[in-house]
């Protein structure tokens, strides 16, 4: 039993796929990640999109289980969130996301435009490398460092930096957001990088930066609601933790219950 | 658009790369270039901009980004955005692998690149490599070697996991690193260049002023 079994096991009874009759036990995923993590959030969501059922698993990044012995045992330099679908495995989110997307049973979430989705890879490319390293400040200070010392307080001269950097880049997502549904014309995975970056940051105490962005706002509050594209009956951003479940090391798994 | 209304076609007009020398973005940029057969007029960004060379965009001036893409109308930044649109706009078949588990393996080796190569040749560019950053750069380096030993590019065909990692191993060398001891690695930057359609301009340091057309022809 390697750790993805005994993180994320997966109980065929009764679920998706278990008697066999679509035949999709095989697609059955396991994923290892942490509910703070924008990377593993990203992946959660991709396979409700997709309709893809996905047992989650706690990867105690808090304890750097990420280099333990077992999990380098699969991916080598210690890369989450991991995912395992039977014999195969990969980690990382754009490589996780990528599988399930072409895995999937909804529209690709690549657009098929060249310059829609050079400019989905473009708002990709600021949601990873300018929000989320501060969102991730954010996180760390309000919520995960208190979580274990609960006399800690927060650095307020990291959190101010981390916002005054925000700032400049939602106010650069509030001006794409005007006048479009989507980031990028149809839901793409610029909407799934940004709705895990902004779901996080709403669970701090900084929700404001949304909430003073209209255009964000109705954004956000838009997916709240919206069903998956794979057609079955799953909000994806349903799925998403909540202050209390970050607290609790708690990641919801993905189920499909109108197959 | 009507029966007989003309459509501009774009792919005929002049593609322009703002960089930065020695950034690996840009460099990323060039090497799907060449293997893609486009030809690009490359100017060169300011060294006195403050430029991360890891990252794959930085603001200029606080509005122009680099690397930054312009074909007629259409303008995009950032080396994962460029890769894109050359991979489309160039010749041959796209080098994103069909299969999916192919693709996720692909990306894997690009977030590998971002998140345990990146942070090591920083380190070299700014002189300040630790017993670490050699450990961790020896360790992909050395899985690297040891999948190029059986494959003819990173996940077999070759895909963006190549200019990816490349670019990298271009900066490493140019640098001074010694790499010799990964020979399959010395290999494979050979059959990508077979690939391209003309030499890279790999000089690296110092980072120079100015414009030059073509870095990749």
């Amino acid at each position: 039993m390697d750790i993805f079994d005994q993180k994320a096991p997966m109980d065929l009874d009764g679920n998706y796929g278990s008697t066999g009759e679509m035949k999709k036990a095989q697609y059955m995923l396991q994923l290892l990640g942490t509910p703070w993590d924008a990377d593993t959030l990203k992946c959660i969501i991709t396979a409700a999109e997709q309709g893809m059922e996905m047992r989650t698993g706690y990867l105690d990044t808090l304890n750097a289980e990420q280099n333990s012995p077992e999990y380098q045992d699969i991916f080598e330099f210690g890369t989450y969130p991991g995912l395992k679908e039977a014999d195969y495995n990969v980690a990382g989110a754009n490589a996780i996301m990528a599988f399930i997307n072409a895995r999937g049973l909804g529209y690709s979430l690549v657009p098929k435009n060249v310059t829609e989705a050079a400019t989905q890879d473009f708002w990709v490319d600021i949601a990873v490398t300018e929000a989320t390293p501060n969102v991730d400040i954010l996180v760390q200070e309000q919520l995960l460092k208190p979580m274990t010392d609960t006399d800690y307080t927060a650095n307020a001269e990291a959190c101010e930096k981390a916002k005054a950097n925000l700032n400049r880049v939602l106010d650069l997502l509030e001006k794409q957001l005007t006048g479009n549904a989507y980031i990028v014309n149809k839901y793409s995975f610029a909407d799934v990088h940004w709705t895990a970056v902004i779901h996080l940051l709403m669970q701090t105490e900084e929700a404001s930066l949304v909430r003073q962005r209209p255009q964000i706002s109705r954004w956000y509050d838009a997916l709240a609601t919206r069903k998956s594209n794979c057609g079955q009956d799953i909000v994806s951003f349903s799925l998403l933790p909540n202050k209390d479940d970050i607290k609790q090391q708690e990641l919801s798994s993905v189920v499909i219950d109108d197959y | 658009m009507g029966l007989f209304s003309w459509k501009k076609d774009k792919s005929s007009q002049e593609i322009t790369l703002l960089g930065v020398k020695g950034q690996i973005a840009t460099m990323k940029c060039l090497l799907m270039a060449g293997i893609k057969e486009i030809s690009l007029k490359t100017t060169l960004a300011t060294p006195e901009t403050e430029i991360d060379h890891i990252n794959s965009y930085q603001y200029i001036e606080g509005t122009q980004k680099v690397p930054t893409l312009t074909q007629g109308d259409f303008s995009v930044s950032g080396a994962r955005a460029i890769l894109t649109y050359l991979d489309v706009r160039g010749k041959g078949t796209s080098l994103i692998p069909k299969k999916a588990r192919t693709l996720g393996l692909q990306n894997y080796w690009v977030d590998v690149c971002y998140q345990a190569l990146a942070p090591a040749t920083e380190a070299m560019i700014h002189g300040n490599m630790t017993v670490e950053d050699k450990i961790a750069l020896e360790r992909v380096l050395s899985s690297l070697n040891k999948i190029l030993a059986d494959n003819q590019f990173i996940v077999g065909q070759l895909s963006f996991a190549d200019p990816h990692a490349a670019a990298y191993i271009y900066v490493l060398k140019c640098g001074g690193y010694d790499i010799s001891q990964h020979p399959n690695i010395e290999k494979w930057i050979t059959r990508i260049e077979e690939k391209m359609s003309g030499p890279l301009n790999i000089e690296y340091l110092p980072m120079q002023t100015g414009s030059s057309n073509s870095q990749v022809a």
